[in-house]
């Protein structure tokens, strides 16, 4: 209920509305600055009555025990570790954290070479084939279909002919009907001979 | 020069020269200390020994963010109790499908471990503030035997000193209720 509507409601009724503004109750002028204090005070002061007669009675005794020498060879053991430049945590869940990075690292340093090999070897031979592809795709289709009847013959063998092919062409157009007949007679190797020859050499 | 005091200590720790002499000497200062806090939480000595050495290589390497805001003590403190509940969880999660599984091995550690003294009452003493939840054990432990004030602690568990003072005198009330039934 905000004022608003109290004073809205207490419109006919101007006493008590008045009466309203003032606090009936008085405190001390600083109570509540010492109240907190007090009541702290109260607090600890039941805290340590509650502290009953059997607990009050035993010792704050130490009943944990260390093995002889402990705290020094402790201590020379901290110095030790935290001389090194990578100190090292000696829990077995800060171990088990480490051998997880070590794991991490040897795969992610498996998947690079793998990843290498694939780059070096398995790149190079796929463009290959492309570009085999390329090759065939340039030859005509007939040429193509005669070698393939042919018995061992692989694509590789049938872009390699039809390059040495291709450079004879352009060795015998150079040379005119006469010389090429002239060459043939004063070899007297026979066409079909040369034509192997050449495809030797090229 | 043997810094005798915090604020001594703390001098030496700026200066990085002398930070490992520093570090020594706080080793030399609290390493008791915060041992017994660690082992009345774990209760086995051989636990206790990886906590506390883990409490003190995290507190070497985070010696650039120590700003001397806190007090060294309750900065070494807020260490030692966040490794000894990381420690306590791990073990619960790797060994226990039941918190009150991890009780009962830490109440066999204190019966059955070794490094214990203890007789009859001082026994069912420990056993009473292992039966206590976790942070009510802390402090308890904190005030009732290192008698650390309550805004020492509340600078450790990050809680309200009114909040202190409540949980305490529940645990008081707990562990009286416990050791003298078991007394009568």
């Amino acid at each position: 209920m905000n004022t608003k509507h109290n004073d809205d409601e207490l419109r006919e009724a101007p006493l008590l509305s008045k009466l309203r503004s003032a606090e009936f109750f008085q405190v001390p002028g600083d109570y509540f600055d010492s109240l907190k204090l007090e009541l702290e005070d109260k607090i600890e002061d039941e805290t340590h009555l509650a502290e009953g007669t059997v607990l009050k009675s035993l010792d704050r005794q130490n009943i944990f025990l260390t093995p002889e020498g402990y705290f020094e060879r402790f201590k020379a053991q901290i110095l030790a570790l935290t001389g090194n430049a990578r100190m090292v945590s000696l829990t077995a869940h800060d171990q088990n954290k480490k051998a997880q990075s070590r794991t991490i690292y040897w795969l992610s340093a498996a998947a690079a070479v793998a990843l290498l090999c694939a780059v070096v070897w398995i790149l190079p031979s796929t463009r290959k084939s492309d570009a085999l592809e390329v090759e065939l795709a340039l030859l005509p289709t007939e040429d193509l279909i005669d070698a393939l009847d042919k018995e061992n013959v692989d694509l590789h063998h049938i872009v390699e002919v039809a390059d040495i092919e291709a450079s004879y062409k352009g060795f015998t157009e150079s040379l005119s009907d006469e010389q090429i007949e002239g060459l043939l007679d004063g070899m007297q190797i026979p066409t079909h001979e040369l034509e192997g020859i050449l495809l030797e050499e090229l | 020069m043997v810094a005798t005091t915090e604020k001594e200590i703390i001098d030496l720790l700026i200066d990085p020269v002398r930070r490992r002499e520093a570090f020594s000497q706080i080793l030399e200062k609290y390493q008791r200390m915060l041992y017994y806090h660690i082992r009345r939480m774990v209760i086995d000595h051989d636990d206790a020994n990886d906590v506390l050495q883990n409490t003190f290589i995290k507190a070497w390497k985070g010696l650039d963010n120590f700003r001397g805001d806190s007090a060294l003590k309750t900065w070494l403190y807020r260490i030692a109790t966040n490794e000894s509940i990381t420690f306590l969880n791990a073990k619960n999660k790797r060994s226990f499908s039941d918190v009150n599984d991890l009780q009962n091995d830490l109440k066999h550690s204190l019966s059955e471990g070794r490094y214990i003294q203890a007789d009859e009452l001082q026994l069912k003493l420990h056993e009473a503030i292992l039966s206590l939840p976790e942070r009510q054990r802390l402090v308890f432990n904190m005030r009732y035997y290192d008698e650390m004030k309550y805004e020492e602690i509340s600078e450790v568990l990050g809680v309200t000193t009114g909040a202190l003072k409540a949980s305490y005198h529940h645990a008081v009330k707990k562990i009286e209720a416990i050791i003298t039934g078991v007394a009568e």
